[in-house]
Order: C-alpha cells, then structure tokens, then sequence
C-alpha cells in the first residue's frame, strides 16, 4: 500500500520535471516529422521505402528517448530524495525501506509508461496513416521497447542506492551496450574455445548483463516480410515480457536488500 | 513514569574515507527521557545531536550500543505509527500544495480518505497555512516550516522529535511554534526538542541534556540545573586589552554601548576580575548575584569540557 503511495507521488512529481516533457515533446514531434522525411525517398522507391522510413525512424526516436528516460529517472529519485532530506520525513513514518524502493521505482516505471504511450499511440498512428492499414505488432513492439527500458531503470535505481549520479549514467549506458551486445559476447564464448579465460568472461558477460537484445524488434517491424524470422511471435513476445519483468524484479530485491542497510 | 527514550551506550562512528581513522559521531550514550515531558536536547555544532536522532528513528545504525522508542527497539516499524520527526530545514516535495503534502504523509499512515480531508483541514489552520493550490516551491522558510509542522503532526503522535524547529523563523512564526509545542506537552505528548535557541529551550523545557563532541555531559530538569547563582558584574567599558582579559575569565560577556556585563558563577574568579578592574583603573558600576541562566550553563559546561 505504502509503495502504492509513494509511486502515485514520484509520478506526479516526475510528469512536472522540464527535462522530461522537452524530450517527449521533441520526440513526438520527430515522429510526426518523420512522414515528411519520408518524402527524400525517390517516387521509384514508392510507398514501401516510405514506410520502411517513417518506421525506422518512430522506432529509433522512441528507443533514444526511452533511453534517455529511464536512466534520467533511475539514477535521480532516490538520490534527488536523500540530497534534499526528503526521505527524513518518508522513512521515519512507518514506510518500510522496501516500499520505499519499490514506490520509487514503480513511480519512474509509470512515467516512462506514459511517456512511451503517448509516443507510441503518434508512432503508430503516422504508420497507419502512410499505410492505410493497423499492424498492431507495432504497439507490441512499443511494448518491448518499454519492457527493455523499465528493465534498464531497475539497473540505474539499484546503482543509485551506492553510486554518485555521474558514476550511475556511465556505469548503466554502459550496461545498455553491453547488453545489447549480449549475443556477440555468446558468440566470442563459442569461438574462443582455446583461450579459456575469454571465453569464460564472455560467457560470464552473457548471462549475468541483462540481454537487451532479446527486446529489440526493430527489424521485423520494419520490414514486415521478415516476421517469419520470428516462428512463434507470441511466444517469443511473451518470453522475452518474462524475461524482461523477472531480471527487473531480481534487481529491485537487491536494490532493496542493498538499500535496507544504507544510512540516510 | 514510563519511559518514551532509552539509550544504552548508543554508539556512532564513521570511518574517515582513505584514513584509517574513526571519528566518533556520538560516544556510549545513555540517555532516559520520561513520557509526557518536553526534553531539551543541546549541543554545539557537531556535537552528535543529530545524529543521535537520526539513529533514534532508524535512519542510521548504531555501531555500538541500543535504544528504544516508547519501548520498542529502535527501527521497529509499529513504533513509527506513534512518532514523527521534523528535520533541521525541511524540504519537501516542491509540486504539491500544503493539502496535498499532508495527504501524502496521511496516506503513509493508511488513514482513511474522509478522516484524511478533516484532519488536513484541521492542521492547516491549526499552523496557519492557506488552503489554496499554492505550490510548496511558493512558500517561504516560515510556510514550509510550518508545513513541516504540521506534516509532523499528521498522525496524532505520542513523541515528536523536533529538530531546530524555530531555525530561520521570523519573531511572530517563533513564538507560535514555541506556543505550539507547549500545548503539545498539555496534550500529554513528548517533545524530543534539538535546538541551539537556549532561551526557547528554558522557557519550554522540563528536562535538558548537553551534548559536547559525542558525549553527554549534563543531564537535569532545567529548574534543578538553574538553582544556584551566577555572578554579574558590570564595568564601565575598558580598554582593549583589559576587556580581552576579563573575557577570557568570564563566563560570558556582554558588550554593551558603554559598559561590559561579565559573568561568572564562581566567586574566586569574580574577585580575581575586580582585583583586575582596581589595577587597571576601570570603573567597577555594580556585582550583582543572580539566578543562573540556561545559557550560562551550557557555555560554562561546554567549555568547561573543553578544557
């Protein structure tokens, strides 16, 4: 109840930071500029290349910007709350430091959904105008696109229970490519079998980074012949939600077990 | 009487970052404060009280040493449903109006939504706050203090821990907080009150304890540790040198437009002072024994610690 409490007020104080509505203004505008970008393609390309345009980039508008988001919002509320002493007056009432954690992180998960929706809804409303046609794999792959960066502002909250705000922006972009570049280090794990101390940091590399690969289906959205790559799309959408949500909750306990012991 | 704080050698030390030295925040601390009282907690800057607060209401952790809160350990989580705290300077969250602050604090407590409404209109008058949508990042260090009080009192606590409420504040608003806290004694509550204002401390406290580098150094009800007397002598302004001497064995010592109030409550000194006086031609207006002030107190067993 208590996370409930604190989450409702970290959205409303999160909808009135400056920063934030800038980039949502800026990327909703992108989005709808996009259209007019698609016009550099030659009238030989046709509609096709338009569209393959105008998805490519709502996509990446809206990667870039919930990028941005969720790091801005992982690495700031709690640190934001101990700088200003704020938390004083919210940890010495009967909030457990879990709730706290938890209300924190659920509040910048509720902005970052607002954010990415209202992004999403433009997205998909300028395809369906150049297309003439709904494909709601797009609002899936708006989903994933949210999925992965809820999971990335669990990794900035829980280094913003030890680390300063600078060190946490570094350390969790870093994290992001890393991660994104989680089947490659697979593959140097594969390959390179004759020297066992990279094959084991690569593996190492591979399963403990959370893979944000698994979360990026841009390709397919964008050239929709090529979603028979993915066999079983619900499957594979449901999977990866899982996937998604488990690692996010498994960095929240140790937010909170780390953030049980901190002094405030 | 019950007891609403105790501490059994409360210890806090922090490792200096890169040094192998350990500074001692607050020293074994032993402490007993009856329910229903106004307690005094005093100390010069750096002296621990905050920290002992902060270890209190669970937001540090002792290194050494335990406590309990209305006879629960400290950090129990049933036992904040009857304290509240309000910080040196609060900040609070900027976007909210002084209603919605408080009912954020009220739905921390789970205090039902129409209870809510009456008891948030009931404290805004009570502090005299407005109840408009104004924003918190609108009002001034007296307003937020005020709200800051009145968020502290969002759940009808046993015991309040007040930290430098009267900080910052203008005449009127201190006096209304220093009344506010009166009352709350009247209501049979305990005010834990951290404060460098020694004459509000005098006026409303029962009990004071001093706090010098970490450790406690006096404890008593403000009316046993006043008994006794303290020396005023007047002069007519010295020269400098003069003047530094007599400041240096007084107590405390006034400047006035054109005469020096020292103070002292050993009479030895007070004769030393006035042999001083005699020597250097400086004329003696009167020596006066009076009742010793809370002031005179700390300054004398906070430098008498020193020494």
């Amino acid at each position: 109840m208590n996370a409930w409490v604190i989450a409702t007020n970290t959205f409303g104080e999160a909808l009135r930071k400056r920063v934030l509505n800038v980039f949502l203004l800026v990327a909703i505008i992108l989005i709808i500029l996009s259209n007019a970008f698609a016009f550099f393609t030659t009238p030989q390309q046709g509609n096709r290349v338009e569209l393959t345009v105008v998805r490519s980039m709502g996509l990446g508008v809206i990667v870039l910007a919930g990028l941005v988001m969720s790091i801005f919002l992982g690495m700031d509320l709690i640190p934001t709350d101990i700088e200003h002493r704020t938390i004083y007056t919210i940890l010495s009432k009967p909030v457990r430091r879990y709730h706290y954690v938890a209300g924190k992180f659920l509040g910048a998960a509720l902005t970052l959904a607002l954010n990415l929706g209202l992004m999403g809804i433009f997205f998909v409303g300028v395809v369906t105008y150049k297309a003439k046609t709904f494909q709601p794999e797009l609002l899936v792959g708006v989903l994933m696109i949210y999925l992965q960066f809820v999971l990335l502002g669990a990794v900035a909250v829980f280094f913003s229970i030890f680390l300063t705000k600078n060190i946490n922006v570094a350390l969790t972009f870093f994290v992001f490519v890393v991660g994104t570049l989680s089947e490659y280090w697979k593959s140097v794990a594969n390959l390179a079998k004759e020297q066992p101390v990279i094959q084991f940091l690569a593996r190492m590399v591979h399963l403990i980074v959370p893979n944000f690969n698994n979360f990026n289906m841009a390709n397919p959205l964008i050239h929709p012949e090529r979603m028979q790559e993915i066999p079983n799309f619900a499957g594979y959408v449901a999977k990866t939600a899982a996937y998604g949500i488990l690692y996010t909750a498994l960095l929240l306990i140790l937010a909170s077990i780390v953030f049980e012991r901190k002094e405030v | 009487m019950a007891l609403a704080i105790r501490t059994n050698g409360l210890t806090k030390t922090y490792k200096v970052f890169g040094q192998k030295r350990t500074v001692v925040a607050v020293d074994h601390l032993d402490l007993e404060v009856e329910e229903g009282i106004i307690f005094g907690f005093l100390g010069p800057n750096g002296a621990g009280k905050t920290t002992t607060i902060k270890m209190l209401l669970g937001l540090i952790f002792p290194t050494e040493g335990e406590g309990w809160i209305l006879g629960k350990p400290i950090g129990d989580i049933s036992v904040k449903y009857q304290i509240s705290y309000l910080p040196e300077s609060p900040y609070f969250y900027e976007h909210l109006s002084a209603a919605e602050l408080l009912d954020f604090y009220a739905r921390l407590f789970g205090i039902p939504a129409g209870e809510r409404a009456k008891k948030i209109d009931q404290l805004l008058t009570l502090v005299g706050l407005p109840k408009d949508n104004k924003p918190l990042r609108e009002f001034s260090k007296g307003m937020l203090q005020r709200a800051g009080i009145a968020q502290a009192l969002i759940n009808d606590p046993k015991l309040l821990f007040f930290d430098e409420p009267t900080s910052g504040l203008d005449p009127i608003a201190h006096i209304d907080i220093r009344d506010l806290i009166l009352r709350l004694r009247e209501e049979g509550k305990t005010v834990f009150l951290s404060s460098h204002q020694l004459s509000d401390v005098e006026m409303v406290c029962d009990r004071v304890a001093i706090l010098n580098r970490g450790k406690l150094v006096k404890i008593g009800n403000v009316e046993e540790l006043r008994a006794g007397t303290e020396i005023e002598m007047v002069v007519e302004s010295p020269d400098d040198g003069t003047a530094e001497e007599l400041r240096r064995l007084a107590l405390r010592a006034v400047p006035q437009e054109t005469r020096l109030l020292l103070y002292h409550s050993d009479e030895n000194v007070i004769g030393h002072m006035i042999d001083i006086v005699r020597q250097r031609k400086v004329r003696l207006i009167s020596v006066t024994p009076q009742r010793r002030s809370l002031e005179s107190i700390f300054l004398e067993t906070v430098r008498g610690d020193q020494t």
